[in-house]
């Protein structure tokens, strides 16, 4: 679930790139800061998780599936910076390199799934944990997906009254929230519980590893 | 990129880049056309210049789009009809959305045939250092998520309950948790042992 | 062919060829044109180095990669993804051809190793898989391990809970991906063992030449791109130094015997990674 090119008018699009160019400055300082020579390969490799945690097809209730979107594990198990990081990693290289377009719409993305999402996902199991830890897993992985939906929706659904002709046809995209809302939310109410499910699950697995001392470290810097 | 041809590899680095940059002022430049009429002189003239390649990229680009953009122009038309828009309007909405996002998808997939992004960072290492890494990766774990699919596929003489998809998804993101965590740790020491860090 | 000889092979490829897409999107074929057998009980090794197809083939022959061109027949019948989509086929395929994949990690998705052999029987309806499962995890030594997550075992363990899960179906024809690739000396000896006490007919993809002069009576050499370059009894292949020279699995290098050093062609016959 991303926005593709050609959708979002130049008032957003291009201040949205310069957002993001200060949050992925802000991340990666803190990154090199905190992990020197580990950082590049570190990062690289989370890439190519979030890359994988991608191609990941998880079943929904229903019948159908989609496909993972992994920011809020990345973001629980590893910091909301690294994944930020990485999940914006992701986005470049299918834009670059394997062709799936999405290039203007990249800052929008990265700020709204990566950033928003990440920080919801982190927010919520913080907030969460003290009561029940793997309730807060789950709300935190279906709350990423669904405000990450919610910005995509309340984005899209300002084009027709950002830019429009004078006669009041759209330039871009051309519903406005009455309809984006709906058509992004409920669908992805379903998608958020995929996400929950999967991430509940290997959070256990990453439990069971020993791995739950990685949040806490990514955090305390 | 050896060392005995670097003026080679700078000449096709700043080759790679100038079509970056030309790429994204394009866009900028199509963000802010809003005629029809120039928009589809615009496509004309990509798919000209594109050549013998024009009708693979076309190809690409139509089934990359296809889906979503027919479902936006037709509830478009649908909304429009019921709120007794002018037709004119609607029509020139609908061709200027479509050919913008057409031809901004077709420059894509151009440009991902033509330039070479490795090339074009040759200036910052670490960011080609970042991504020739995680590209190693990611051919790992597209080979390893395509194994897993062949591997449920074999072991099902029947069709898998959701539960198991479930469990079978979930231990795909737990074989590549555990796979990237250990292939971090090696880059690394491998970086380290190769001397990337003495420099 | 021996004991019903109007039966149709095992398995039967004619003709095949498959495209091999690269990351980059770059085309190779394989196997242009090849034809094998595989008749009832027979014990058939597939020789190749590293990136001939050999993997490739098996997943073909397993119905789960579409052949570009050509025919696979299993027991008779044809075989290809698209024809996999019926389930009475597919029910009747996947319970009695097996494939033992050659990173068996991709297999395992099941929260315990008990279940995770139970889960292919289970599948089928089958009533007696408690005995299903202790035997199989006693013939490969993992009975301690029953309760524990897959996940957690090493490359060799995982490589014999794979087995397991193969060897509960009592299937007719395995289909085996560098089996030994990460066993102990002692499964290794084992999984011989039970390979050629079983009436199944097997594959078995191996760059190792030791092993595979204890696994088969035929072998068949793939070379570059996967084409067929000796299709007979194994020994035979074997002591064709030319033959594997072709096939990557014999060099020519420098060598020693006591105080002379010359070169000539020369097998190694170590595990490979």
């Amino acid at each position: 679930m991303h926005i593709p090119d050609g959708f979002l008018a130049p008032q957003i699009w291009l201040p949205a790139w310069g957002l993001a160019a200060g949050a992925w400055t802000w991340a990666a300082r803190d990154l090199r800061r905190r992990l020197d020579e580990h950082a590049v390969p570190r990062l690289a490799m989370l890439t190519a998780l979030a890359y994988g945690l991608g191609l990941i097809m998880v079943p929904l209730p229903g019948g159908s599936s989609g496909h993972l979107l992994g920011v809020a594990l990345l973001t629980l198990l590893f910091g909301l910076r690294p994944a930020f990081l990485a999940y914006s990693g992701v986005l470049a290289l299918q834009a670059l390199l394997f062709g799936a377009g999405g290039i203007t719409a990249l800052g929008v993305n990265a700020l709204a799934l990566g950033l928003i999402g990440g920080a919801t996902a982190q927010g919520l199991f913080r907030l969460l944990r003290p009561l029940h830890e793997e309730t807060a897993v789950a709300l935190a992985a279906w709350g990423s997906i669904m405000v990450g939906a919610l910005v995509l929706a309340l984005v899209l659904g300002a084009q027709p009254w950002l830019a429009r002709r004078a006669d009041g046809t759209p330039l871009f995209f051309p519903f406005d929230w009455s309809i984006t809302l709906p058509a992004l939310l409920l669908p992805h109410a379903l998608i958020g519980i995929g996400e929950a499910a999967l991430t509940l699950l290997v959070w256990r697995h990453a439990r069971r590893r020993g791995w739950h001392a990685l949040p806490a470290r990514a955090q305390t810097a | 990129m050896t060392p005995s041809r670097p003026s080679h590899a700078a000449h096709t680095g700043r080759r790679d880049r100038l079509l970056l940059y030309a790429y994204a002022a394009t866009l900028v430049g199509l963000s802010v056309l809003h005629h029809p009429g120039l928009l589809a002189a615009c496509f004309l003239l990509a798919l000209l210049a594109a050549r013998q390649e024009a009708t693979a990229l076309l190809r690409q680009s139509l089934a990359a789009i296809l889906a979503l953009n027919l479902s936006v122009s037709l509830g478009y038309l649908l909304l429009a009809s019921w709120q007794a828009e002018s037709t004119a309007g609607s029509a020139r909405f609908l061709l200027t959305l479509n050919l913008r996002v057409l031809l901004m998808v077709f420059l894509g997939c151009w440009l991902v045939r033509r330039v070479n992004l490795l090339a074009a960072l040759a200036p910052w290492p670490t960011a080609t250092l970042l991504i020739s890494l995680a590209l190693g990766q990611i051919e790992t774990v597209r080979r390893l998520v395509a194994d897993f699919r062949l591997a449920f596929t074999s072991r099902h003489p029947a069709p898998p309950r959701r539960a198991a998809r479930t469990r079978h998804a979930a231990s795909q993101a737990a074989t590549l948790l555990d796979k990237s965590l250990a292939a971090s740790t090696e880059a690394s020491q491998a970086l380290r042992s190769r001397g990337a860090f003495d420099a | 062919m021996r004991d019903r000889p109007c039966a149709p092979p095992v398995l039967e490829i004619r003709d095949l060829a498959y495209v091999w897409r690269g990351p980059d999107g770059r085309e190779r074929l394989l196997f242009d044109g090849l034809d094998v057998r595989l008749e009832a009980g027979e014990k058939t090794v597939l020789l190749g180095t590293n990136g001939c197809g050999k993997s490739t083939l098996l997943k073909l022959m397993n119905g789960l990669l579409p052949a570009h061109r050509g025919h696979i027949r299993w027991r008779g019948e044809t075989i290809s993804p698209e024809r996999l989509r019926a389930r009475e086929l597919a029910r009747r395929f996947r319970r009695d051809c097996v494939l033992l994949f050659q990173h068996p990690e991709a297999m395992l998705f099941n929260p315990s190793v008990a279940e995770e052999i139970a889960y292919g029987p289970r599948l089928l309806g089958l009533d007696d898989i408690p005995a299903r499962v202790a035997r199989w995890a006693g013939a490969l030594g993992l009975t301690e391990l029953l309760a524990a997550p897959p996940f957690q075992l090493s490359g060799g363990e995982k490589q014999k809970v794979a087995l397991a899960c193969l060897f509960a179906l009592d299937p007719g024809l395995l289909l085996l991906d560098e089996p030994t690739a990460s066993l102990d000396p002692r499964s290794t000896g084992w999984l011989v063992d039970t390979l050629l006490d079983s009436p199944a007919t097997a594959l078995i993809s191996t760059h190792n030449l030791s092993l595979a002069a204890e696994l088969g009576s035929r072998a068949l050499v793939l070379g570059e791109a996967g084409r067929l370059l000796f299709d007979g009894p194994l020994e035979i292949a074997l002591a064709d130094l030319e033959l594997l020279a072709r096939a990557g699995l014999a060099h020519r290098h420098r060598h020693r015997h006591g105080n002379l050093t010359h070169h000539h062609l020369h097998r190694h016959d170590w595990d490979a990674p």
